[in-house]
């Protein structure tokens, strides 16, 4: 018989698995022996199967969630949190009266004058995939909203973008697709990128995953940036500054933007930025500030930072977005320590420790 | 056999709701209910896509006639009668069906020796750092574990399905292994620190 110094060595051993997962009788006796011939190893066989055990359960909860994702895609759309179907029709009649009434405000008195054709609004915790009428493809992350100008798609192509969108843009030559949002304006043929320009955020970005773009940052006098594929352009949002690190202190020019190269997270290079759209939650050396702000829209809930030191803190870390917020929230301070609490039913209170 | 009661008033709550239109509860029962399908449906095919769709198409039914659902007094043989009902269906036409469907008739779910499986319990912390570390491993690893530890495929099994050779499969999973305790042992140092920090 070979000589077991590890878990792994258990673990590699066919009949040891055989044994514990499938029960087979032959193997059972074996191991039955082996332990009584070798009292010593009982307690590292003792955690081998522990180990195994965790296995199987790990790989059979990865199993399920993949195949409930796929189940997910078949499921007409999201209505959770109406949980009880009156109250649907009511939701619905209000959600009615507001658009009459948003389509007035759009149609009659939007600032600016534009006149906005269509919007597409999401919730917290809410994200629609929309098609435009020139076959681009949108994903609109939470709380967010997209307007479409009208003559889209005929005499323009031009959308404006509050909060965080994933777009495929189709190719049209002759018509440049140009998103509008507080902070900068992006201006591409057909490409796919990822902006985010959420109101409460203090940074602005534009990650371009291929194609090209021409990214155009107002208020200033800069001329247009030119992306190439894996880079992204991050903005101060208005009367907001950038965080530049590994800045000189003595160097008091603060720059307009920063060009970055996108971030990819796992060994499958799958980008950080584009992770929202992968029902994941990723952050990459992300200030626990901005974590918060993700966490806020997607959980619906509102953080609240009793102190400020832990604002500031960052942290790497990757979930997947079925993780309830309280296992979110252990995995983090389990990283770098921080106290949370409840404050009432959907507000969290964060203290450093 | 006991059952369980907490769990089964949990249930029936999951199931009021699931009637009042709750994704949420849906999703709970699923996670509770999926490995224990599949493992049932493993008894007449070994073609796992095919289980997994009756499976999804067993909770996509049950969501769509949630308005017709009546209040049950037992989740489990429910989901797991509609599950059988399905499964039959959907072997008939793969036209593999190797059991006789009259035998397992009225078999009831908690009366089956399934019921050592049934208790799931909550995911726990441990597996769930040892599930973060799986989903970050390379591809070809990840699939290679799954095949030899979830499904229980020997090497050289493996190997045939893979077309690596039986040395390559034992050297992947080998480095998998490794790198899942390296992954999980310093998750889990991080996560006793923490506790400890608290106090």
């Amino acid at each position: 018989m070979k000589v077991y110094r590890s878990t792994s060595d258990f673990l590699m051993d066919e009949s040891f698995c055989r044994c514990f997962l499938q029960h087979s009788e032959e193997d059972v006796l074996k191991w039955k022996k082996y332990t009584e011939e070798h009292p010593e190893k009982r307690e590292l066989i003792e955690k081998s199967k522990q180990e195994l055990l965790e296995l199987y359960e790990a790989l059979a909860n990865v199993d399920t969630e993949e195949n409930f994702d796929k189940l997910r895609q078949q499921l007409p759309a999201r209505t959770t949190g109406l949980g009880n179907r009156r109250y649907y029709y009511v939701a619905a009649s209000i959600a009615l009266f507001l658009v009459a009434a948003a389509s007035i405000w759009f149609y009659i008195i939007h600032p600016k004058g534009s006149i906005v054709e269509l919007q597409y609004v999401t919730q917290p915790s809410e994200r629609k995939s929309i098609l435009l009428a020139d076959g681009t493809r949108v994903k609109l992350n939470a709380d967010s909203r997209l307007e479409v100008a009208r003559g889209f798609g005929n005499t323009n192509r031009s959308i404006k973008l509050v909060g965080e969108a994933y777009l495929e843009v189709a190719k049209n030559p002759d018509l440049p697709f140009t998103i509008i949002t507080n902070t900068l304006d992006v201006r591409v043929l057909g490409t796919t990128l990822n902006i985010r320009a959420y109101p409460n955020e203090d940074i602005t970005s534009a990650s371009l995953i291929e194609g090209s773009a021409e990214v155009l940052l107002k208020n200033t006098e800069e001329s247009p940036i030119r992306l190439k594929p894996l880079e992204k352009v991050v903005a101060a949002a208005e009367n907001k500054q950038l965080e530049i690190s590994n800045s000189d202190p003595q160097n008091i020019s603060m720059p307009e933007y920063t060009l970055e190269s996108v971030t990819q997270y796992d060994a499958e290079q799958r980008l950080a930025e584009t992770s929202w759209t992968e029902q994941k939650l990723v952050f990459v050396n992300e200030p626990l500030s901005s974590i918060s702000k993700t966490l806020e829209r997607w959980y619906d809930i509102k953080i609240v930072f009793l102190n400020d030191e832990i604002k500031s803190r960052k942290y790497t870390a990757a979930f997947d977005e079925k993780e309830s917020l309280q296992n979110v929230l252990e995995m983090l301070r389990a990283s770098i320590p921080f106290r949370y609490g409840k404050a009432g039913a959907r507000v969290i209170t964060i203290t450093s420790q | 056999m006991q059952i369980n009661s907490d769990r089964a008033i949990q249930e029936n709550e999951q199931w009021e709701s699931l009637r009042r239109g709750d994704e949420s509860a849906l999703q709970t029962l699923y996670m509770s209910y999926h490995k224990h399908l599949l493992h049932y449906g493993l008894r007449y095919t070994t073609d796992r896509e095919l289980l997994k769709d009756s499976i999804n198409n067993t909770f996509l039914y049950l969501w769509e006639k949630r308005d017709s659902l009546s209040a049950a007094k037992h989740v489990g043989n429910y989901i797991f009668r509609s599950y059988q009902r399905r499964l039959e269906r959907d072997l008939k036409k793969h036209k593999d069906f190797e059991g006789s469907s009259s035998t397992q008739e009225g078999n009831d779910f908690y009366e089956s020796d399934e019921v050592s499986f049934i208790l799931r319990q909550e995911e726990n912390i441990r597996i769930k750092t040892l599930k973060n570390a799986i989903l970050k491993l390379p591809k070809r690893q990840r699939e290679l574990i799954a095949l030899r530890y979830y499904e229980g495929l020997s090497y050289d099994e493996i190997a045939a399905k893979t077309q690596l050779t039986k040395r390559a499969v034992y050297n992947q999973i080998h480095t998998a292994i490794n790198s899942l305790k390296a992954n999980t042992r310093l998750q889990n140092l991080k996560h006793i620190l923490s506790i400890i920090a608290f106090f």
